[in-house]
């Protein structure tokens, strides 16, 4: 399904839970109307519907889990946006509109491998979960990388059994494997039969997009983020370079948020 | 009265009339906020609206700036696109002609510009060879463009250049023409003097103001082109002091009052300073909906107030004394 063809809508849905899992991390939970199918990969963009005049602009969140009837969104207090509605009391109203963007494909290899940088780890729970359900017989692997163990997501049991393994990765040393989740991957970047997906901080994915050509990898897919301000496709502002022009630019929103690497001017 | 339109507007308590445009409601989509007229179909039915402005054109197709393209600013956002668009031809070929078939009563005014005035001439003479595939109910010239043959000048900024750029568009085009003001200068009431005189039909303002946002951490602008195009609620008491202004000078000159709008309230403003309809832009990137809902506000107003659009326009000024009254200096 193209970006342009994503059945979005503007709903308004109220907060029904904050959980905080990780410093500054938390999950939002909102209700699941009914009868919107949202894909793993999908995005939407979410603004307070009485938003303070600091906040103005609606920002793109992936969708992160959906689970007994909530869409869960995984979100990081990086910005004012995030850090604001991080104090929002349950019941909040909330401008959700989407689906939006371009999901991930869902390939019939024997092992799906996900790296994730930091909030990059945000698409991974819906994506494993559809997954488990769509591939039953595939592997499921989380690589997942933090600057320090403080920001590791804890995971509880239901999302721990969405995959047959996790490696966890910090830069200090504080939890796991000591290093980037690149270093992690090791000698593994040329094991054949694998799809691999990524989301992380640009420097990260830039080196996996390097690691993954070197190592002639067909099938990866990464989720990227930008900056936007309307989610589909209006406002022009989510451009990425494509590695070959013309056109020198892509709108994330419509031919995203989900990309091949190998597309993509690093 | 021109009437280019693929419907005629029903007559109603919205019924507006701007120059030469019959609206069916006095809330049109602003240029560069609703892409060629197809982007907000997912959302509602394009005949929704008054009418609306397409994505600026130029007659070359335009990648537009480098990111970071947008920033986030108090009540607002800062905009560095570059005037991004597909060319004319593409419009003609992919856009037009479907757009026509879904917007109804919905006015169609194809936004234009050029990288110097000779380049706007050439592009409405091409809107005037088109204008029967095209179908446009009117032109609006974007002026605030960098002027390439006088060393990147914002044409609309500069009196002689903004003068000869409308002149050369009036003479390429029979079409009913709106020029887009900038309000980046001392005073905008001289520039939509110049258009009247050199025949537009009325007069869009305001175009977005003049911007800067820094990221503390790296010490440099946000933007990549370093400056950009502030829009969104923060300038609309800007927007409406400019349309008071001039309506108070050229009480016959039709306007289209734009900037910062996001409410049904905000848009009553616009009418009562001296508009007779208004764009809405920024407010529906944040809320798909805003047009819609502000139309639906509109609608419920002149039925609690027993009053028209219409009679709202200009209402301000009645009794005479704010009109006359000196502008504030600081």
């Amino acid at each position: 399904m193209s970006g342009a063809d994503a059945p979005a809508a503007v709903h308004t849905l109220a907060v029904e839970a904050i959980d905080d899992v990780a410093a500054g991390t938390y999950w939002l939970a909102l209700p699941e109307p009914d009868g919107v199918e949202c894909d793993p990969g999908h995005f939407f963009m979410i603004s307070p519907v009485d938003a303070p005049a600091a906040i103005f602009l609606g920002r793109p969140f992936s969708i992160g889990d959906v689970r007994q009837g909530r869409w869960r969104f995984l979100l990081r207090a990086l910005g004012r946006g995030t850090a604001w509605m991080r104090r929002m009391a349950p019941g909040t109203p909330l401008r959700v509109v989407g689906p939006l963007g371009r999901p991930f494909r869902l390939s019939d290899a024997a092992v799906h491998r996900m790296v994730a940088g930091g909030i990059g780890l945000a698409p991974f729970f819906h994506l494993a979960r559809r997954l488990r359900s769509e591939r039953p017989d595939a592997r499921i692997e989380l690589l997942y990388g933090e600057r320090t163990d403080a920001a590791h997501l804890a995971l509880d049991a239901d999302e721990r059994g969405l995959f047959d393994s996790v490696e966890r990765f910090t830069e200090d040393g504080t939890r796991g494997l000591r290093g980037t989740v690149i270093d992690g991957i090791g000698e593994r970047f040329g094991d054949a039969g694998v799809s691999w997906y990524g989301c992380g901080p640009h420097p990260m994915l830039r080196a996996l997009a390097a690691r993954l050509a070197a190592a002639e990898a067909a099938d990866a897919q990464f989720s990227l983020e930008e900056r936007m301000a309307c989610g589909f496709g209006v406002c022009q502002g989510c451009v990425v370079p494509n590695r070959e022009a013309p056109p020198r630019y892509r709108l994330l929103c419509l031919d995203g948020p989900v990309v091949d690497p190998r597309e993509i001017a690093w | 009265m021109v009437r280019t339109g693929t419907g005629r507007p029903e007559p109603g308590p919205l019924a507006t009339v701007c120059g030469p445009l019959e609206l069916a409601n006095p809330v049109l989509a602003a240029s560069g906020t609703f892409g060629y007229g197809d982007a907000f179909e997912r959302f509602w039915p394009l005949d929704t609206l008054g009418g609306f402005v397409t994505k600026t054109l130029f007659l070359a197709p335009r990648e537009g700036n480098p990111p970071i393209r947008i920033a986030e600013t108090k009540a607002g956002m800062l905009n560095s696109i570059g005037l991004a668009n597909v060319g004319w031809d593409a419009f003609v070929a992919e856009k037009a002609v479907r757009v026509n078939e879904s917007r109804g009563s919905a006015r169609m005014l194809v936004n234009i510009a050029g990288n110097a005035p000779s380049e706007f001439r050439e592009i409405a003479a091409r809107v005037e060879a088109d204008r029967e595939v095209v179908r446009p109910d009117a032109v609006e010239v974007n002026v605030s463009c960098p002027n390439v043959e006088e060393g990147g000048t914002n044409i609309g900024c500069h009196l002689d250049q903004f003068r000869e750029t409308v002149r050369g568009v009036r003479d390429a085009t029979s079409l009913p023409l709106f020029v887009k003001l900038s309000p980046n200068v001392a005073d905008v009431v001289p520039f939509a003097a110049c258009a009247a005189e050199e025949g537009a039909d009325g007069v869009s303002l305001i175009n977005t103001l003049y911007g800067m946002r820094i990221d503390v951490e790296r010490r440099r602008p946000v933007l990549g082109t370093g400056s950009g195009g502030l829009s969104g609620p923060a300038i609309l008491p800007v927007g409406i002091h400019w349309v008071y202004r001039v309506r108070a000078a050229l009480p016959d000159l039709p306007i289209l009052g734009i900037g910062g709008i996001a409410s049904w309230e905000d848009a009553v403003q616009y009418l009562l300073a001296g508009a007779q309809a208004v764009q809405v832009g920024t407010a529906a990137f944040v809320d798909p909906e805003a047009c819609p809902k502000i139309i639906a506000g509109l609608e419920r107003y002149c039925a609690s107030a027993e009053t028209t659009v219409a009679a709202l326009v200009g209402a301000a000024h009645r009794g005479g004394e704010l009109a006359e009254a000196p502008v504030w200096t600081g």
